[in-house]
């Protein structure tokens, strides 16, 4: 049996009718039965590396092994009043914000039009809407560099070449709120996609029978419906943003403007490094990011966002009339952006013999081209060890990140479990925290444990786990509160019991969404550099790392051009095995 | 869903996967096998009759030698990652031991190498690194220990080797400026440190690379030489100031800006790569020589590889594969590899001003808040 809460409007779970009442204390202490040892495994992951953080910001020295902590401090937190501080933190709120709603208004609409539109090819749609994952943002920047740079600029010579009075200057503040929502795009799209596919149209349907119009029951049912898919993917996507270092480097730096990633850079590029000054930074971003998680529970705790049934779920389609063609160009102006353009850049620049180019016409010339290039890269003794490593990392932390995001998700949002907004919060303090500081947490955590994972890919793929748990817990938790529990419930009713009822129906109805999260994180594991920068030897390196070595290098990057070529050619790969496997019926 | 869709899917999904796997294979069918060092530089003359002698120079006695064979070196570095391939190439090629090393900027691998020592799990064997200073430190904590390759007389005579002291100055590297010489004709080209100050480079043509903690020698070189208003000068151009070497490079290459301050060894390596860069040795006062030293950890010290490693970086010949590659030996009477272009000074010469480890501990602080001052930065201690 169902009954709701009257304080959180949300479904909540009482014993099935007939059991015997526990007594108080037993029920309260069922009640840690799952957020228990959830809360134990989250603190193991994320609050120890997080608490070297906040030791770091209020002692003298830093506390990595072996070396005393000085003595207690505010003066870290000094750095706060520091001028280009304070420019680079309203920089990267202007960034974060334009770039958050960009963001979501191209990953809401491709979600809408692969899930709920009658946009000629769909498939084709929805595959745009993940690709730019396959692109980490780091390559891309450099991609967008190499085409948007106001003098040797692709674009700049092709515009040139055509005699057209155009230019381009990517090193801006627009350039780079341009590139950021190009490739922050999937996370809005990715969730928004996965509420929108799974909604029940019961509600849209009783819009339409009473008169509304396709639009007013966009406006006023399906958006408002997948709300918390919405403001979560948002969420993340200004905080990543706000806290994304390479786009900032190699576009916002060249155009003087300071943000925070870029000083936070500077703080830990000076040696020895500045970290007591960037966790005293870190500790305000979380107070930020938590604060902004607050607000996002408090909006959502108003409604009841329960779209999916075990009834019939077959989607309501919007029929998009004469913008069916305009939709699908506009789908493919955002293919040719964030994929097409980018790679053919990569391409060119891995082939071309010279780096330098003054026209289009210098390709035409006897010897332009060598692709001898990809051999060399496929052929070294790194690249072997290097893909295999990053593959069975990834596939390990997305399959481990996506179990427990659904366990802290389910016990958060389906449960009375006691620490349920503990349990989120914790989860979402990786967000918070620059990776470049919290990598130096969990280093610090890894060394010191008495385990000897450190220097395994072991400690690669909890690293990537605790990382990425906001990221997986985000996406569960909009999935999971769309998800109608009632035959889940009725399964215990029948005696099922209660982690069979969640294995055999609640799981299965949130195929679509399991199959989402673990793309995002197998994808994200597949990207992430900066933490295991701190992490990685030379027998655990991995793909990330070898190419930003080549980027790194400077005169290698022709190699660096072809290994992010191959590179995006095996997460394109990757990225079948949740598609075969997981929720494709959707689409 | 019927099977046949699903077929249909999986066979059309499979496929695209396939034709990926595909493509990738024949890439790496169609090409050349792994680059040798050849091309840098010929290999020397080798004879493992009695220990290891290359190019007549004992770099190893029989004993260590087979004691090494089989096993491998585990070098944690700040220095380039094209300059450690090469070094990992040649030496598994001269030695037949091979190497591994962990590459990280300079502040990373001093917080990695201070948490992993102080936890007693430090994975080096040896460590190079750009920073003296650290190194220093590293040396008065007891992760480097001394050790003497047989080379030891040479390397106290050429300065690069204190007694007692486990930090030896493997080579130094040639700060200076380069152009890109599609954009700049080289009759326009810089050959002086003041011709950096034309206002022919004003806007964003000039690239700068903003000194950090220990890449403080540049800095310091214009101050010596210059004075304070060079670096004012050079700031009122409003140039592109980068935050990596590499970065700069790029931009370089592509003709994004037009002449840089820049390191010989960068320009090696992207000349290399095709890129249109000509390194300059100015005329005036020569180059900037900051320092690039090694030291034996503990565990290095019982691994018979490790010995034969530096053993074999503080040689004579490879010596000279360093400078083929734009570095200066550190071991005096090894005269520089490449002629033309480079022309690189040797040690000793007025014309190769190092930043030594005195140098930085007297002035780096100093140093690094003019030049702050002088381009409008305030984040920096």
């Amino acid at each position: 049996m169902t009954i709701a809460d009257p304080r959180s409007g949300q479904l909540t779970v009482e014993r099935p009718s007939g059991d015997r009442p526990a007594p108080k204390t037993r029920r309260r202490r069922g009640r840690w039965v799952l957020s228990g040892p959830l809360l134990l495994v989250l603190a193991f992951l994320i609050l120890v590396p997080a608490a070297f953080v906040v030791v770091a910001a209020f002692t003298t020295n830093t506390p990595r092994p072996g070396s005393s902590l000085g003595s207690f401090t505010f003066g870290h937190f000094a750095i706060l009043g520091e001028g280009t501080f304070v420019s680079g933190l309203i920089n990267s709120f202007v960034i974060g914000l334009c770039g958050t709603v960009l963001a979501l208004l191209i990953g809401g609409s491709l979600a809408f039009l692969a899930a709920r539109s009658n946009v000629p090819l769909r498939r084709f749609v929805f595959v745009v809407g993940l690709m730019p994952l396959f692109l980490p943002s780091y390559v891309g920047a450099l991609a967008w560099s190499m085409m948007g740079s106001p003098r040797a600029g692709l674009l700049n010579i092709a515009f040139r070449d055509l005699g057209l009075p155009f230019s381009v200057d990517l090193y801006s503040m627009g350039g780079t709120i341009f590139v950021l929502a190009l490739f922050y795009a999937p996370y809005p799209f990715l969730m928004i996609h996965s509420a929108m596919s799974m909604m029940n149209p019961d509600l849209e349907d009783a819009a339409a029978i009473h008169g509304g119009s396709a639009l007013r029951m966009l406006r006023e049912v399906t958006f408002p419906l997948a709300m918390p898919a919405i403001l979560g993917s948002g969420l993340l996507v200004f905080v990543l943003i706000l806290e994304n270092f390479p786009v900032a480097q190699v576009l916002a730096t060249p155009g003087d403007v300071e943000t925070l990633p870029t000083f936070l850079y500077q703080l830990m590029n000076d040696s020895p490094v500045r970290g007591n000054e960037a966790s005293a930074i870190a500790i305000v971003l979380v107070a930020i990011v938590a604060a902004v998680t607050l607000l996002q529970r408090r909006a959502l705790a108003k409604r009841s966002y329960t779209t999916v049934s075990g009834k019939g779920v077959r989607v309501r389609r919007v029929a998009l009339g004469r913008w069916r063609w305009p939709a699908l160009a506009a789908v493919l102006v955002y293919f040719a952006l964030s994929i097409v353009l980018p790679i053919l850049t990569l391409l060119l620049t891995a082939v071309k013999r010279s780096a330098y180019m003054e026209s289009f016409s210098d390709l035409l010339a006897p010897g332009a081209f060598d692709l001898s290039v990809f051999s060399q890269v496929v052929n070294s003794n790194l690249f072997e060890t290097v893909t295999l490593n990053s593959v069975g990392v990834s596939i390990a932390a997305a399959a481990a990140g996506t179990v427990l995001a659904f366990l802290v998700a389910y016990s958060a949002y389906r449960t009375r479990a006691r620490g349920a907004n503990l349990l989120e919060g914790v989860s979402m303090v990786p967000l918070a925290i620059p990776a470049i500081v919290l990598g130096m947490g969990l280093l610090w955590t890894w060394l010191f444990m008495p385990v000897p994972l450190y220097g395994t890919l072991g400690v690669l793929i909890i690293a990537f786990v605790a990382v990425q748990m906001p990221q997986g817990l985000r996406s569960m938790a909009s999935a999971i509160r769309a998800t109608d529990r009632d035959l889940e419930d009725s399964a215990v009713m029948l005696g099922a019991p209660r982690p069979k009822a969640v294995t055999y129906v609640t799981v299965p109805l949130m195929r679509v969404a399991f199959s989402s999260t673990f793309l995002l994180l197998l994808m994200l594991s597949m990207r992430e550099l900066t933490v295991p920068l701190f992490l990685y030897t030379s027998s655990s390196n991995i793909l990330s790392i070898a190419i930003f070595d080549q980027f790194e290098n400077g005169g290698a990057l022709q190699q660096a051009a072809a290994l992010s070529v191959i590179y995006v050619g095996i997460m394109f790969v990757l990225s079948y095995l949740p598609r075969r496997f997981g929720g494709q019926t959707s689409v | 869903m019927s099977d046949t869709p699903r077929r249909q899917r999986w066979l059309r999904h499979g496929g695209l996967a396939v034709v990926v796997v595909v493509m990738t294979a024949a890439a790496a069918g169609c090409g050349t096998s792994a680059s040798s060092t050849a091309d840098v530089l010929p290999l020397p003359r080798i004879s493992t009759l009695d220990g290891l002698v290359i190019d007549g120079e004992k770099i190893a006695d029989k004993t260590v030698y087979d004691a090494a064979a089989g096993g491998s070196v585990s070098l944690y570095t700040t220095a380039s990652q094209q300059a450690e391939d090469f070094v990992s190439e040649r030496f598994t090629e001269e030695t037949g031991i091979s190497l591994t090393f962990t590459r990280l900027a300079t502040s990373k691998m001093s917080e990695r190498i201070q948490s992993e020592a102080g936890s007693g799990r430090l994975g080096a064997d040896v460590i190079r690194l750009t920073d003296p200073v650290f190194a220093a430190k590293l040396g008065e904590q007891g992760v480097l220990v001394p050790y003497d390759p047989p080379s030891k007389a040479d390397l106290l005579a050429s300065d690069a080797m204190r007694p007692g002291d486990p930090v030896i100055t493997c080579y130094y590297a040639a700060y200076a400026f380069a152009y890109n010489n599609r954009v700049v004709q080289p009759q326009d080209a810089p050959s002086r440190w003041e011709d950096l100050l034309d206002r022919r480079f004003s806007g964003g043509l000039l690239g700068v690379v903003r000194p950090f903690g220990s890449g403080a020698s540049l800095a310091d070189f214009g101050l010596r030489n210059f004075g304070e208003q060079y670096w004012r000068e050079m700031a009122a151009l409003q140039p592109r100031v980068f935050d990596s070497v590499s970065v700069q490079t790029e931009a370089l290459a592509r003709g994004e800006i037009a002449v840089a301050t820049f390191p010989a060894h960068a320009a090696y390596a992207a000349e290399r790569a095709g890129a249109p860069i000509t390194f300059v040795t100015p005329e005036d006062v020569g180059v900037s020589a900051p320092l690039n030293v090694i030291g034996m950890t503990e565990a290095g010290l019982r691994n018979p590889a490790a010995q034969v490693f530096v053993n074999w970086t503080m040689a004579k010949s490879s010596q000279r594969f360093f400078a083929a590659q734009g570095y200066i030996p550190a071991r005096a009477g090894v005269t520089p590899v490449r002629d033309g272009q480079f022309d690189l000074p040797t040690v000793g010469s007025p014309e190769l001003q190092i930043f030594s480890l005195e140098d930085q501990r007297a002035r780096k602080d100093e140093v690094l808040e003019t030049w702050n001052a002088a381009f409008g930065f305030t984040a920096s201690k």
